[in-house]
C-alpha cells in the first residue's frame, strides 16, 4: 500500500483550495494574531504607564480593536489553521503523512503552544478591564512569547521545504529544520505581521476621527510604528531572498504572473512598487495628521497586505517545485526513488487502488489514472491550469517526446513517473482527451467516460 | 548510504505512548465538542422559546457565550488529534479522508458558518429579529453537520472492508445505518455533557434555568438508551466480552445519573459526585469506541507497516539513482540562455541545432534544422510563444519575456540562424525562373498563398506550412526540402523538376520574405 485513491478539487484544483485556506490564514495568524495584537498590547502597556495622554476614546478604541483581534483569531484563525491539516490531508495525503512523521515533535509542541494561545487570548477578553494597572503591563508578554514560538515552529518546517541544508544526503533532522532560509523567513513573517497589524489599528482608529486630539495621537503612535517597520521588512525580505539557491528564485516572476502573464513581467514590479507605496503613503499621512489621506490610502494599503500575503506564500510554494520534500518527495507526492522504479517496472501495476478501481484497463482508463498520480497536484481537465491548453496542438509522438523531457524542460515540474508503454498510454490519452475523443466521468476521481471506445 | 528510508515508517517515539497520547487528547478533545455542540443545542431552542414568549427573551446569550469558549478549545484541542491519528493510523486515517475528502474539508466552511452565524446572533442589540433566528437555525445546522462529516470519516476509516464499496459510492446500507447511529449517539451525549455542565457547575445559582437543564439531561439520557440500542445493533462486528463489560459500566453509571435526576432527589447531586458519574459516562463510552476500533484498525495498521517496510526495502536499489538526478538538477541556472537551449530544445533540435537531436527519431514531424532557419526576432519569439500546431514545437510560455530574450539572442550567435537568407549559389537563369513563378503560382500557392503568406487551405493544415513573408530557409535545405517533401506534413517532393527549376524555386521562395517586417 504506498498510495492513497486519487481526488481533486474539482475545477479549481488541489492547490487553489490549499492555498486560499492558507492565505486567509496567514493573514489572521500573522497580521491579527501577532500583528493587530501587538499594536493593541504595547498602545495598552503605554497608557497605563502614562506615556500617553489618557482619554477615553482610547478605551473605546481598545476594546472595539480587542473584540476585532478575539473574534477573527478565535473563529476564522483557528478554523483556517486547523484548516490546513484538513485541506493538506485531503488533497496531498501522502505529502502530509511524510511531512508529519517527519516534522511531528514541532508540530505537536505548536499544538501545546497554540492551545494556550488561544485560552490566553481568551481569557485577555474576558477579564481585560478587571486586570490591574500593573498587570495590563506586563500580562500580554506570555501571549507574544507563544505567538512567537508558533511562528518559529512552523518556520522552520516551510523552509525545509524551500532549502532543505544537506537533509536529502543525511537524513539528518537538525540539518532539515535549522536550514538555511529559517531565520530570514521568520524574520520577513514577524515584520509583515507587524505591518499588518499596523495598518489595520490605523483602520480602527479612523471611526473615532471627530475627536481629533485622539486621532491625532494615535495616527501618529502607529504611524511611526509602520515607519519603523517598513524598512526592517525590506531588509529581511531581502536576506530571504538572498537566503534561496539562484535557480530557485529566476521562477519568481513565472509563480506569480504564471503563463497567462509571463510576457508581462512588469506588471509584477509596478503592481509591488504601487502597494509598496501605499503603504508608505499610509505611514507618512498617518504621522503628518492627514486624517482624510490615511482614509483614502487605508483600505487599497490593506488589501494590498491581503496580495502581499498571498503573493508570498504563492513564490514560496511555487519556486519549491518539482519538490514537495526536496531530495525525496516531488510536488506530485511520487517519490524521488520512485521514477527510477516505475520506469523499469511499471506505476499502474504498482498502485493499489488502481488495481481496485471498477471500470477497466483500457488505455483511457489507464491514461486517466495516469494523469491523476502525476500531474493532478497542479493541472486539472478543463478547469484551472487545463491540460488541455498545455498539450493542445501537439501531436501523439510530440506528447510523448515532450512528457519523458518535462522535467528537463520545465525544471520546476517533476518527472513522469512510468514505464516505456505508460508514456506511450498517457501521450495517447493527453492527445485523445484534446481531440474531444474522451471525455470525464468524474473529473475528482479521474474516471473516463467508458462507452464508444 | 544515507538516513532517509521512507519517512512514513520513521515513528518519532514509541507508538503505545503516542496511543495513550491519543487517547488522552481525544477525550479533552470529544469534551469540549459534547459541550460545544450540546450548548448550541440549548442555545438555539431557548432562542426560539424567547422569540415566542414561552421563555425569557435573550436566555441564549449567556450559552452562546460560553459556546465561543467551548469551541475555541474544542477546535484546537482536536488538531492535536489529528495529529496523533496521522502519525498512528497513518494508512485507515488518510484512506478514510480520500473516500470522503470534500466533505472533509467542507469541514473548515462548516465551522466557520457555525461560528460566525451564531457570533452574529450573539452580538445582536434590541429584540430578537427574523433575522436573528434564521441565522441561529442556520448556524445550529451548520454545526450539526460537523460531527455527522467525523462520524463518517471515523466509521468509514473503522471499516477496511467497505473501502472500495465506499470510494465508488456503493457503500452498504449497514454503513450508513452504523453512521447515522453514531452521530445521533453523538447528539444525544452533547445534549447531556452540555446540560450537566451547566446544571452541576455553571448555573449553579440560576434555580429556573436549572430546573429546565434538569429536563434536558433526563430527556438526553433517555434517547441515549434508545440511540444505544440503535447503535449496538448496527455495529459492523460483535463485541469482545471485554469491550461489552466496559460498556456495561457507562450504561450503569448513566442509569444512576437518571436515577438521581429523574425524581425529587435531584437537588441533592452536588457537583463532586454529578462530575465523577460524568467520567463514568464519558470514559466507557470512548474506551468503548476505541476497543471496537482497534480490533479492526490494529490489524491494517500492523500490515501497512510491513508493507511500508517491504516497499521501502523494493525502492532501496533505486535511491541513488533518484538522488542522483536530484543533484544534478540542483542550482540549474535558467536565466543563462545556454541552459535553457540545453534543457528545453537539445532533445529535438540537437547539440549543434541540426534537428538531429536525441528525440529526432521518435517524431513524424522532424524537428527544424535551426541552423538554416532564417527569420526576425519577432518571428521565433512567436513561434517560441506559440508553438507549432501539428508538431512536437511546444509552447514557451514558462519563460519570461527576458529569458527568451536571452535564448533568440543566442539561436542567433551560436546556433547559426540569421535574419535574411543568402542568395542561392546556383545561378538561375531567367527561364527557369519564369518557370517556377509559374510553377509557385499554380501548385505551391495552394498551400503557400500566392504572396507567401499562407493560402486559407494552408492555415488549416496541421501543422501550417510557414509564412514565407516571415520565415525562410538557408538555400541549400530549403532545395532539400523542396526537393525530398517534409516528412510529417503534406509538402511533397518536387524531385521530378529538373534541378535549376528547382533552385529557381528557391529564389522565388526567398523573394517572398520581407525582411523588413
Amino acid at each position: 500500500m504506498n498510495d492513497f485513491p486519487l481526488y481533486q478539487a474539482p475545477y479549481i484544483g488541489n492547490g487553489m483550495v490549499i492555498g486560499a485556506n492558507a492565505v486567509l490564514h496567514v493573514f489572521i495568524s500573522h497580521g491579527i494574531a501577532i500583528g493587530a495584537f501587538a499594536m493593541l498590547a504595547f498602545a495598552d502597556a503605554a497608557l497605563v504607564r502614562g506615556y500617553l495622554e489618557p482619554d477615553k476614546h482610547w478605551d473605546a478604541f481598545l476594546h472595539r480593536f480587542l473584540k476585532f483581534t478575539v473574534i477573527m483569531v478565535t473563529v476564522v484563525g483557528s478554523v483556517t489553521g486547523a484548516g490546513i491539516w484538513f485541506t493538506t490531508n485531503a488533497l496531498a495525503a501522502r505529502a502530509s503523512a511524510s511531512l508529519l512523521h517527519m516534522f511531528f515533535w514541532p508540530w505537536f509542541v505548536e499544538y501545546i503552544v497554540f492551545i494556550l494561545e488561544a485560552a490566553l487570548l481568551l481569557y485577555y477578553y474576558l477579564y481585560w478591564d478587571s486586570f490591574s494597572k500593573f498587570a495590563r503591563g506586563w500580562m500580554t508578554l506570555p501571549y507574544f512569547g507563544l505567538v512567537l514560538s508558533s511562528a518559529v515552529l512552523v518556520t522552520g518546517i516551510l523552509g525545509f521545504m524551500l532549502t532543505p541544508g544537506d537533509w536529502p544526503r543525511t537524513g539528518s533532522f537538525t540539518s532539515a529544520y535549522f536550514n538555511p532560509s529559517f531565520l530570514p523567513q521568520l524574520a520577513t513573517r514577524i515584520l509583515f505581521a507587524l505591518v499588518i497589524g499596523e495598518l489595520l489599528a490605523i483602520a480602527f482608529v479612523l471611526p473615532f476621527r471627530a475627536a481629533t486630539r485622539f486621532t491625532a495621537a494615535a495616527l501618529k503612535l502607529f504611524g511611526l510604528w509602520l515607519a519603523l517597520t517598513l524598512p526592517a521588512l525590506v531588509v529581511a525580505a531581502w536576506a530571504y531572498y538572498y537566503s534561496v539557491p539562484f535557480g530557485s528564485t529566476t521562477w519568481i516572476d513565472f509563480a506569480v504572473l504564471t503563463s497567462n502573464l509571463s510576457q508581462h513581467a512588469w506588471l509584477m514590479t509596478l503592481g509591488n512598487i504601487a502597494g509598496i507605496a501605499l503603504v508608505v503613503g499610509v505611514a507618512a499621512a498617518a504621522l503628518r495628521g492627514r486624517v482624510r489621506l490615511v482614509a483614502a490610502l487605508i483600505f487599497p494599503a490593506l488589501a494590498y497586505s491581503f496580495l502581499f500575503v498571498a503573493q508570498f506564500e504563492r513564490i514560496r510554494e511555487f519556486i519549491r517545485g518539482p519538490y514537495l520534500m526536496p531530495g525525496y518527495m516531488f510536488a506530485n507526492t511520487l517519490l524521488l526513488e520512485e521514477e527510477p522504479f516505475f520506469r523499469s517496472t511499471s506505476t499502474l501495476r504498482n498502485s493499489y487502488w488502481y488495481q481496485r478501481s471498477p471500470g477497466g484497463d483500457s488505455v483511457y482508463e489507464a491514461g486517466a489514472y495516469l494523469f491523476g498520480l502525476n500531474c493532478s497536484g497542479c493541472h486539472t481537465i478543463g478547469g484551472l491550469n487545463d491540460i488541455n491548453r498545455r498539450v493542445a496542438g501537439r501531436t501523439e509522438d510530440g506528447l510523448y517526446v515532450v512528457i519523458s523531457r518535462v522535467h528537463e524542460m520545465v525544471p520546476f515540474m517533476p518527472p513522469f513517473s512510468g514505464n516505456e508503454k505508460e508514456r506511450r498510454i498517457i501521450a495517447r490519452f493527453l492527445y485523445q482527451l484534446n481531440a474531444g475523443k474522451v471525455a470525464m466521468r468524474s473529473d475528482a476521481r479521474f474516471q473516463p467516460r467508458t462507452e464508444g471506445q | 548510504m544515507n538516513g532517509i528510508t521512507d519517512v512514513l515508517i520513521r515513528a518519532p517515539f514509541y507508538l503505545p505512548a503516542a496511543k495513550g497520547m491519543l487517547f488522552f487528547v481525544f477525550v479533552l478533545h470529544f469534551l469540549f465538542v459534547l459541550f460545544t455542540v450540546g450548548t448550541a443545542i440549548l442555545a438555539v431552542t431557548y432562542l426560539l422559546e424567547g422569540r415566542r414568549g414561552s421563555g425569557r427573551p435573550d436566555r441564549d446569550k449567556f450559552l452562546l457565550e460560553r459556546f465561543f469558549i467551548h469551541k475555541s478549545l474544542a477546535v484546537t484541542l482536536g488538531v492535536g488529534a489529528i495529529l496523533l491519528m496521522m502519525l498512528i493510523n497513518t494508512v485507515p486515517f488518510f484512506t478514510a479522508i480520500r473516500l470522503v475528502p470534500g466533505g472533509w474539508m467542507l469541514l473548515v466552511a462548516l465551522m466557520l458558518l457555525a461560528f460566525g452565524l451564531l457570533e452574529y446572533v450573539l452580538e445582536r442589540k434590541g429584540p430578537t429579529g427574523r433575522r436573528h433566528v434564521v441565522a441561529a437555525v442556520a448556524g445550529l445546522a451548520c454545526m450539526l453537520a460537523v460531527p455527522a462529516v467525523f462520524s463518517a470519516v471515523i466509521a468509514s476509516a473503522e471499516n477496511p472492508r467497505w473501502w472500495t464499496a465506499v470510494l465508488w459510492r456503493a457503500a452498504p446500507g449497514q454503513l450508513a445505518a452504523h453512521w447515522s447511529a453514531r452521530f445521533l449517539h453523538v447528539l444525544g451525549a452533547s445534549v447531556v455533557f452540555a446540560a450537566a455542565l451547566q446544571f452541576l457547575f455553571l448555573s449553579r445559582r440560576d434555580e429556573a434555568a436549572r430546573a429546565s437543564f434538569r429536563k434536558w439531561i433526563v430527556g438526553g439520557l433517555i434517547f441515549q438508551f434508545v440511540a444505544g440500542v440503535g447503535l449496538l445493533a448496527s455495529l459492523p462486528r460483535r463485541p469482545d466480552a471485554w469491550t461489552a463489560g466496559v460498556m456495561l459500566y457507562g450504561i450503569a453509571a448513566a442509569a444512576v445519573l437518571l436515577w438521581a435526576l429523574a425524581g425529587a432527589r435531584w437537588a441533592r447531586l452536588g457537583p463532586a459526585t454529578g462530575a465523577i458519574l460524568l467520567v463514568f459516562i464519558l470514559l466507557p463510552m470512548l474506551l468503548t469506541r476505541q476497543f471496537l476500533q482497534d480490533a479492526v484498525v490494529v490489524p491494517v495498521n500492523d500490515l501497512a507497516r510491513s508493507n511500508a517496510r517491504l516497499y521501502t526495502a523494493t525502492l532501496a536499489p533505486f535511491r541513488s539513482e533518484g538522488l542522483a538526478i536530484y543533484e544534478a538538477n540542483r542550482g540549474l541556472d535558467f536565466s543563462q540562455p545556454q541552459m535553457i537551449y540545453l534543457r528545453s530544445c537539445k532533445f529535438c533540435h540537437g547539440g549543434s541545432a541540426d534537428g538531429q537531436g536525441e528525440d529526432a527519431p521518435q517524431l513524424f514531424v522532424k524537428p527544424e534544422d535551426l541552423t538554416a532557419l532564417r527569420a526576425r526576432p519577432g518571428e521565433l519569439r512567436k513561434i517560441l510563444l506559440n508553438g507549432v500546431d501539428g508538431s512536437a514545437m511546444p509552447y514557451f510560455g514558462v519563460y519570461t519575456a527576458g529569458q527568451l530574450d536571452g535564448l533568440i539572442n543566442l539561436l542567433y550567435t551560436q546556433y547559426g540562424v540569421k535574419e535574411r537568407p543568402e542568395p542561392p549559389s546556383a545561378a538561375v537563369s531567367p527561364e527557369d525562373r519564369a518557370q517556377a513563378e509559374l510553377l509557385f503560382q499554380s501548385t505551391c500557392s495552394i498551400c503557400h498563398g500566392a504572396d507567401g503568406a499562407r493560402s486559407e487551405f494552408g492555415r488549416h493544415l496541421r501543422p501550417p506550412p510557414p509564412d514565407l513573408q516571415r520565415l525562410a530557409l538557408a538555400p541549400q535545405h530549403a532545395f532539400d526540402v523542396i526537393t525530398n517533401g517534409y516528412p510529417g506534413t503534406v509538402m511533397p517532393s518536387f524531385a521530378r523538376l529538373p534541378e535549376p527549376v528547382r533552385w529557381a524555386l528557391v529564389e522565388v521562395e526567398q523573394s517572398k520574405y520581407q525582411a523588413g517586417r
